[in-house]
């Protein structure tokens, strides 16, 4: 590890004054690897808030609570955010800095590591301490491969974790911390301004944390097609995804997008429609308690993922599996 | 106004993950035969997005890529589509390139290529899937930067895009030159035409080497961050349980029952 550089950092995220799921699973990657390094694990707060998120940090592990106060930092902006990481880094300098691979994190942290002249590993699945030195574990090959990166240079090594590849650090509600605040460093007027944001109106449940998500793909065909899963997700009380086919055909939004480049989740139950389950895809979703594949081909990779299967037209088997668990379920 | 598109050549990212294999030592990916070469999906939205800024502005388009000399071809593939130019960098000078190696290697073309207005890069690599050399070009050139830009137009001489935040967008103003990375939901790539194909023949790609970037190898050595020490195939154990029926309907009908069996309903 760099010479002078000890402990490990998390940045943590905010949304609407509590801490987001990703948060609690940086913290608990990062007290391991604090402890197998043997130092302090701080955790970076920006934007001010409720008190109630730094007593949070610590309950969650955190050593030490660096908050960053500004208001410019209540929503996240890129070039802000980047002045008070790197400020962060040189004035706390971490031996580890964890950023969640979140919509945030996938622009922030690459800005971190190049301003501070930081290796980064992006959507790292797992870290670990090997021989004292970090070694992270990163799906290629949009999943297809597995690899192994180790970092060079000396100080701050920088990653990504993957959401929902660890399980969340566990509450100690009177575990306590030290807290510090830091002052926003002096930054550059913004270059790349931010003009406006626009929530896009959620068309129904959201797919985060959904208990069940009913998911489709390019074999639906048609956008009309594609809402038929919304009876489905409805009845149990899940939320519809889809694979980047769908985003791309604008059957759903973005935000529900399931895969590499969109949502990691990890339901109690995943039902794939239509899905020949790319590994873009199942990076998004292989977690599921149980997942289910209808799809007509049955050489569709999806089925080496799935625990249960049917191999047919997805028209004549979802009417009669919704019938089937209306009636079961109620 | 000219706009420089970074695309990379990649194995087929749809082709199957049983036409990949990991061997030798050190372990290197290998892929099957049948896995075509092709730009990197990600680069051929920022390619298209390259492409359509000459069609609405009259911009000039340079396609640049770092990689091997087979790498020519998705250099073509651009010309073919209707870029400009092409410049072709080749890597097996460097080594090993990680992302900051590769944003230090395209940050010296670029400049080479100036005066310029954009930087279009794809999100990240379809094989690395890595996501970081966009960011790593914007910092080492000192420019303004937005990433997973979804939309994007040019206005009074700003370049404005909505960019991909949690549960929504969000729009920015640019001062040009900027570089921008781009997601696969900002335009459909277009095809080759046989205007381009033919006009393509009598260009020349030039190949440039550490000479040429004025940058020696030892600086794209010491710029090195990130080593791979270990490739591995994912192990999948999972055995599915095949649902069947006398008919769809019924399977339809077995599947729920037995998700019930399992508690899983």
């Amino acid at each position: 590890m760099g010479t002078d550089h000890t402990g490990v950092l998390i940045v943590a995220e905010v949304s609407e004054g509590r801490l987001t799921s990703i948060t609690a699973e940086l913290l608990a990657v990062g007290r391991t690897l604090a402890d197998d390094l043997g130092g302090p694990l701080g955790a970076l707060v920006m934007g001010g808030g409720p008190g109630e998120v730094t007593s949070e940090l610590a309950a969650l592990g955190a050593d030490c609570v660096y908050t960053i106060g500004d208001p410019t930092l209540a929503e996240y902006r890129p070039e802000a955010y980047t002045d008070a990481v790197a400020a962060t880094i040189a004035a706390t300098r971490p031996s580890v800095v964890l950023l969640g691979h979140t919509l945030i994190g996938r622009d922030l942290a690459p800005r971190v590591a190049f301003r501070v002249d930081a290796g980064l590993a992006t959507d790292c699945i797992a870290l670990a301490v090997d021989g004292g030195a970090l070694r992270g574990t990163k799906p290629v090959y949009g999943g297809k491969i597995l690899a192994t990166v180790a970092w060079e240079g000396e100080g701050a090594r920088l990653a990504t974790l993957r959401p929902k590849a660890a399980e969340p650090a566990s509450r100690q509600p009177d575990r306590q911390a030290t807290i510090v605040a830091l002052e926003m460093p002096a930054g550059k007027p913004e270059r790349a301004r931010i003009l406006s944001r626009r929530r896009a109106a959620a068309e129904g449940p959201v797919i985060d944390n959904a208990p069940v998500v009913v998911s489709g793909g390019r074999g639906l065909g048609t956008k009309e097609n594609f809402d038929r899963l919304q009876e489905l997700a409805a009845l149990l009380g899940g939320a519809v995804g889809g694979s980047r086919a769908a985003t791309d055909a604008g059957w759903i939004t973005s935000a529900q997008q399931v895969g590499l480049t969109g949502k990691v989740v990890k339901p109690r139950l995943y039902i794939a429609v239509g899905i020949s389950g790319a590994m873009q895809h199942m990076a998004g979703c292989q977690g599921a308690r149980t997942l289910v594949a209808i799809n007509t081909d049955p050489k569709a990779p999806i089925f080496q993922y799935a625990h249960y299967g049917v191999v047919g037209d997805w028209a004549k088997v979802l009417p009669a599996f919704t019938a089937k668990c209306r009636e079961l379920l109620t | 106004m000219h706009v420089i598109a970074c695309i990379r050549q990649v194995p087929d990212y749809e082709a199957p993950a049983g036409l990949f294999t990991v061997e030798g030592s050190p372990p290197a990916i290998v892929a099957s035969r049948e896995v075509k070469p092709v730009i990197g999906l990600f680069d051929q939205h920022a390619l298209e997005a390259a492409l359509r800024l000459k069609d609405a502005h009259g911009a000039t388009v340079t396609a640049v890529t770092l990689g091997p000399p087979g790498a020519v071809d998705v250099l073509k593939r651009a010309l073919h589509m209707g870029a400009d130019a092409a410049v072709l960098i080749d890597e097996q000078p460097y080594g090993q390139l990680d992302a900051a190696a590769t944003a230090t290697v395209l940050a010296a073309a670029i400049t080479k290529l100036a005066p310029f207005d954009m930087v279009l890069c794809g999100r990240q690599a379809s094989d690395w899937d890595g996501g970081v050399v966009g960011a790593g070009v914007a910092e080492r050139l000192d420019l303004p930067l937005a990433s997973l830009v979804k939309a994007l137009e040019i206005q009074n001489g700003d370049t404005r895009v909505e960019r991909l935040i949690d549960g929504g967008v969000e729009d920015a103003a640019l001062p040009n030159p900027c570089v921008l990375t781009v997601t696969n939901e900002l335009n459909t790539p277009r095809l080759t035409n046989v205007k381009h194909i033919l006009a393509a023949a009598k260009k020349k790609i030039p190949t440039w080497g550490p000479a040429d970037l004025t940058l020696p190898v030892e600086a794209v050595t010491r710029a090195v961050r990130i080593r791979i020490v270990g490739l591995a195939k994912p192990i999948v154990d999972r055995r599915c349980e095949m649902v069947a029926g006398e008919g769809p309907e019924d399977a339809g009908t077995n599947l729920a029952l037995a998700l019930r069996a399992s508690k899983s309903l």
